[in-house]
């Protein structure tokens, strides 16, 4: 009886040859900088080392995934769920983008109401207001009470 | 001077008002930071540092060193009703605290973190008091040659928690190496891999990494799931306290936890969140239910909790005795001494003794402290599962954000954590567990920095590595490490081993505490 061909891990596959390019590139990178004699080591030693051990396992990454099976298939997110992490990394780099410009207050609150409406809180009213209350308290904690200092933005001064 | 005559003159310094107001502050303050995540010790404490020039210098110290080893609680308690390390060290009580609050046992796991972290800085503060000169002395003995190999043997010792194999784990370790090389060279200052950019020139901190590793792929499971607002149990009173099977389950691993913190906290380096790792991973091998572990172990709470804030203070032996700080919040506390105009290293105990030993003993009130705050305050934190799910991921969110960004008030430190929470939600979907990058974040440095160290020490002869007996000892340790698995494959096929938990967040059935379905 023949057995059946075993099929490849895919997802830690691709990790393994995403690991095999990233240590490659990173290689490259590295031996841009001077490696010294082996009495006073450069700093492309190290690096050097590191490049190889990323070669190295992802090749093993990538061959034992070829030659094991996943031991279950992977739950990617789908439709509704896809569209929730989209919308929460959204809000995210939104944040990170338009911290300074727009400022802590604006950028705060409509991450807050994106948290509130992937977790379907309420109403979109009830999300609003509970976004610009979340925003001013916790700007006025950090920023009073811990000193820490966050940027006001358009609604400064 | 005795030790005893010693403690007795600081205890008389430590009772005044001002001093026991900064203990008591300091304490509150680091335990609140420490929940907060994001909002790291050593951000609160940067922050304290400015107004401390106007209080005078044991005054300064105590309230500093109380934010630094109440943080050390602080963080477990976000762990363990969250998930979300409040820092570094509490990464490993995420693994087994929350799954046990997930269980209902949040209180039993606070409590016994508490009281873990009470008796283990408490017999610290002794090792502190009783041992200082020696171990210190002991310390600098040790060359790089001995850091290499302990930094060597710590890195591919724990590149196998989680289940990865051998090459998954040397492909994780080499990217958390890799992280760890960005910025300044340590011994050169020659720029590597910051492409122009001069945020990068400080590196990669650790807030944005350990936030981004193991906070963000929590968020994003709660917005895949789209945990709806529903009531959680309010925790009964009689439920913070732990059974009796536990507490014989606890005060084992909480004296084991005590001695691994207390060591690696008087070595140079981070060593008290590698601390939290090994007695995790020390609990497990002796535990007689090692299936339990990354399910909700208590062990798993208690040794690494009781090793974190041993650590913690035995990471005051070099700073008192010696004026070497071997981390960054310990630089801080010697920061505030110099901005006073004391010169801190080893005559601090005999021109300034009134300084050393307040600091002792406020070391003793403030663990005391802790235990007597923060026990009534458990009800408080668990309280805070009861807010509604989408309110409860938007303070958490925020708290996130502004955490990593003041660390460094760099938005660059928000793109590393959101790029590093991108990359670690997607392997932990595929089953790879991300814990070696941040062994690796902490220890490429004293890796790298004792390797060339080393080299230079011996003009390039590599027999420095097998020259020094304890080198050798520890080298030798490494490589029966990285073989073992092999071996025991090839002794016994039919089994495969597992020597860590399954990777955090990885299992079907886990659920966020954020959400919990009432009962």
């Amino acid at each position: 009886m023949v057995s059946a061909p075993i099929a490849p891990n895919r997802p830690v596959l691709g990790i393994g040859i995403a690991g095999v390019v990233l240590g490659a590139g990173y290689l490259v990178q590295a031996r841009q900088y001077p490696l010294g004699s082996p009495a006073a080591p450069g700093p492309g030693v190290f690096p050097l080392v590191v490049g190889a051990l990323m070669v190295v396992g992802g090749l093993g990454t990538a061959i034992g995934a070829l030659r094991r099976p996943a031991a279950r298939p992977v739950g990617w997110p789908r439709g509704p769920a896809l569209q929730r992490i989209t919308l929460l990394g959204a809000a995210a780099v939104v944040f990170v983008v338009f911290l300074r410009s727009i400022g802590y207050p604006v950028v705060a609150a409509l991450l807050a109401y994106t948290a509130m409406h992937v977790c379907g809180y309420r109403t979109v009213l009830a999300r609003l207001v509970c976004a610009a209350v979340i925003s001013a308290v916790t700007y006025w904690l950090l920023t009073g009470l811990l000193g820490l200092r966050l940027p006001p933005g358009i609604l400064g001064g | 001077m005795t030790a005893l005559d010693g403690l007795l003159d600081g205890i008389a310094v430590l009772v005044t008002p001002t001093n026991l107001a900064a203990v008591a502050v300091g304490v509150l303050l680091g335990t609140l930071v420490g929940v907060l995540p994001g909002i790291g010790p050593l951000g609160a404490m940067a922050l304290l540092l400015v107004g401390t020039s106007d209080l005078r210098p044991e005054t300064a110290l105590i309230l500093l060193a109380g934010v630094y080893y109440g943080s050390a609680y602080g963080g477990s308690t976000t762990s363990i009703l969250m998930g979300i390390p409040g820092e570094a060290a509490s990464v490993v009580t995420a693994i087994d605290g929350h799954r046990m609050a997930l269980r209902g046992r949040a209180g039993a796991a606070l409590t016994v973190a508490a009281v873990g972290s009470f008796v283990a800085g408490t017999i610290a503060v002794v090792g502190v008091m009783l041992f200082a000169p020696t171990l210190a002395a002991w310390g600098v003995a040790l060359g790089p040659p001995e850091y290499f190999a302990m930094a060597l043997l710590g890195l591919f010792a724990l590149s196998r928690l989680g289940g990865n194999t051998t090459a998954q784990g040397l492909l994780i370790l080499g990217f958390g190496l890799a992280l760890a090389t960005i910025g300044l060279d340590p011994v050169g200052g020659v720029t590597r891999f910051t492409f122009g950019l001069d945020a990068l020139l400080q590196g990669i901190g650790l807030v944005p990494v350990a936030i981004g590793l193991f906070g963000i792929p929590e968020l994003l499971e709660i917005a895949e799931r789209g945990a709806k607002a529903e009531r959680v149990r309010s925790v009964r009173w009689r439920e913070l306290f732990p059974t009796r099977r536990e507490w014989r389950r606890s005060i084992p691993a909480i004296s084991r936890g005590t001695v691994v913190g207390f060591l690696a906290g008087i070595l140079p380096g981070p060593l008290p969140v590698v601390s939290t790792f090994a007695s995790w991973k020390l609990e497990k091998r002796l535990s007689r239910h090692p299936e339990e572990f990354g399910q909700g172990a208590i062990e798993g709470v208690a040794g690494p909790e009781s090793a974190n804030n041993a650590a913690t203070t035995g990471q005051m032996v070099p700073v008192l005795a010696l004026g070497v700080p071997f981390g960054p919040a310990t630089a801080i506390l010697l920061s505030a001494l110099l901005l006073q105009g004391i010169q801190p290293g080893p005559q601090l105990l005999t021109v300034h003794p009134d300084i050393f030993w307040a600091v002792i003993a406020s070391m003793y009130v403030g663990n005391l402290a802790l235990l007597v705050l923060n026990l009534p305050l458990v009800g408080l934190w668990v309280r805070i599962l009861r807010l509604p799910a989408g309110v409860l991921l938007a303070l958490v969110v925020l708290f996130v954000m502004v955490g990593t960004f003041a660390d460094g008030n760099s938005t660059t430190d928000l793109v590393v954590m959101l790029a590093l929470g991108a990359i670690s939600y997607l392997l932990r979907k595929v089953g790879l567990d991300v814990t070696p990058i941040i062994l690796a974040i902490v220890l490429g440095a004293i890796l790298e920095n004792s390797m060339r160290q080393s080299l230079f020490m011996s003009r390039g002869d590599l027999a420095v590595f097998v020259e020094r007996p304890a080198t050798l000892a520890l080298l030798l340790v490494t490589a029966i490490v990285v073989v073992a698995p092999a071996l025991r494959r090839l002794v016994r096929p039919s089994v495969r081993s597992r020597t860590g938990p399954p990777a955090i967040g990885a299992a079907e059935d886990r659920s966020s505490s954020i959400g919990r379905r009432s009962r």
